[in-house]
């Protein structure tokens, strides 16, 4: 089938779906589904009334700063304990824990240490990015051809130099893939904060849309949570492409 | 004609192995144990200066020990996962279903798969509010929530197991006439079944969260409350037990997940080129 036609047939998906949910809502209440209509409506409101502007800008200054942390970091760290593996075997049990450990569990940790403000949000969405960006990049300084280094000790490259010029090189995918991955978690951790430490940014609009009943501009709300995510996903791997077009990315 | 033979013997293939954290197939190191204890000694010091801010292994225990005893925390753990398996497992039937007709058939591929990517890459767990509205606070809403999470797991390891079991056997299995209800349930299914299994592994941890998220904000007893009386209490002590709690319950489901995967799939193939 041509790419043109797979297009037709998913807006066709589309339009039946959205077909599907008008009907659907319109045997039902608007305070438990809207119909298209309304949250089209809805979603109007919220961009002219300012209020997902003002949700989404304490979102990204949240997440851009703590996303900051987590790629320096979580490459850093990532870097160092894929190189030297006796400082992972001392300290991998205890990350290992902390990264199986549910991420909600922290909250009253976090909470505890750093209150309820932005702070404690950035630390939440920190937890919920830097384990992904660290542990890819680990693993991929792990997996690194073993020629590759074993050729450079061979011509007697001294190791800060193998480093630089062949492991960091090697690693440049990885780190790409691990901050895409990052960032989408961190979206997680951005909702959760919302929920359950102070109520603002995205998590605290869809939490107080929510709890008001007000389904029309809840809906909405998580179509643009929808929208951000796919953006940050697709875009990234898009660009993750481009930037290192010689590795298949997961 | 190979890879059917090596599939009706047990064979334990050796690229199982790459699955498996270097930890365990390596097993525990010296210093893998002089980590933990120099990071409970450290929790330790760290504690007898502020107790109240970082508690201590020996306060943590003796806390364990008092919700152990007063406060349920037993039957509080066990409600939670018992949530989790259901719900979990009723997400398995929906994405390995899914995913199989995705995988099988072309035409729902097209039509659903930028749907399903994009629910793929949003934090579902936004939708929770959404879920109270729809399903109220029972047990009816936190297992919702769960499959609502988890589904969308599984559905593209398993249509990527459908593609390549169909790829491997379909010709062979056309060729013996093994068509119908019998080439789905004794060569597709088998053939995707590693594939299935690590959508499980990568979807436990998001199944724990979804039901830990659902009881926090509905109140509903179990994991989730007890992190909720730890954030309103703030007490250092029960804010650490009730970590670790939840970290064991965390190793506990990934480990059986793991152990369980790799017995279902050791006998696979290698036909993954």
């Amino acid at each position: 089938m041509a790419p043109a036609r797979d297009w037709a047939v998913r807006i066709a998906t589309l339009a039946v779906l959205l077909l599907i949910w008008q009907q659907v809502a319109q045997r039902m209440s608007a305070a438990i589904l809207p119909t298209p209509a309304r949250v089209g409506a809805a979603a109007g409101d919220l961009l002219t009334g300012g209020e997902l502007a003002r949700a989404w800008g304490q979102t990204a200054v949240q997440v851009a700063v703590a996303m900051a942390v987590a790629a320096v970091a979580g490459v850093g760290l990532g870097l160092l304990f894929g190189w030297y593996r006796p400082l992972d075997q001392l300290l991998s049990p205890l990350l290992g824990a902390l990264f199986l450990t549910p991420r909600i569990a922290l909250v009253p940790l976090i909470a505890l240490w750093f209150g309820l403000q932005d702070l404690a949000k950035i630390v939440l969405i920190l937890a919920f990015g830097f384990f992904e960006v660290f542990f890819t990049v680990r693993d991929g300084v792990r997996g690194i051809e073993r020629s590759y280094v074993e050729l450079a000790r061979a011509y007697c490259v001294p190791p800060r130099r193998t480093l630089r010029s062949v492991v960091l090189p090697a690693a440049r995918p990885y780190v790409l893939t691990g901050l895409r991955l990052g960032l989408v978690h961190a979206l997680v951790g951005v909702v959760l904060a919302g929920f359950f430490l102070e109520t603002s940014g995205i998590g605290g609009l869809i939490y107080n849309l929510g709890a008001a009943f007000r389904t029309a501009e809840l809906i909405a709300a998580l179509l643009s949570v929808m929208v951000v995510g796919l953006a940050v996903n697709v875009g990234l791997r898009r660009l993750e492409i481009r930037l290192t077009p010689w590795q298949v990315t997961r | 004609m190979k890879a059917a033979s090596t599939l009706s013997q047990t064979v334990k293939a050796p690229s199982q192995r790459a699955w498996t954290s270097p930890a365990r197939a390596t097993g525990i190191r010296p210093l893998h144990v002089a980590g933990v204890a120099l990071a409970l000694a450290g929790w330790q010091v760290a504690g007898a200066v502020r107790p109240d801010f970082t508690s201590s292994p020996t306060l943590v225990a003796a806390e364990l020990l008092r919700l152990a005893r007063d406060g349920d925390l037993l039957s509080l753990v066990a409600g939670t996962v018992g949530t989790l398996l259901v719900g979990w497992a009723a997400a398995a039937v929906l994405g390995v279903l899914a995913g199989f007709l995705i995988g099988r058939y072309r035409l729902l591929a097209v039509a659903l798969e930028p749907y399903l990517v994009a629910l793929y890459s949003v934090p579902l767990i936004a939708l929770v509010p959404l879920m109270i509205i729809w399903f109220g606070i029972g047990e009816g809403f936190l297992l919702a929530t769960i499959v609502l999470a988890t589904a969308i797991m599984l559905v593209f390891p398993t249509a990527t197991g459908t593609r390549e079991s169909v790829r491997a056997y379909g010709e062979l299995a056309r060729a013996y006439q093994v068509t119908g209800r019998r080439f789905l349930l004794k060569v597709v299914l088998p053939g995707a079944l590693p594939y299935i299994a690590a959508g499980l592994r990568i979807s436990v941890q998001r199944a724990l969260m979804a039901v830990v998220v659902g009881q926090f904000l509905v109140g509903h007893p179990g994991l989730g409350t007890l992190l909720g009386d730890a954030r309103a209490r703030l007490d250092a002590d029960e804010v650490f037990a009730v970590a670790l709690v939840a970290l064991a319950v965390g190793a506990l489901l990934t480990a059986l997940v793991g152990w369980a995967g790799r017995r279902l799939s050791a006998w696979r193939p290698e036909v993954t080129t």
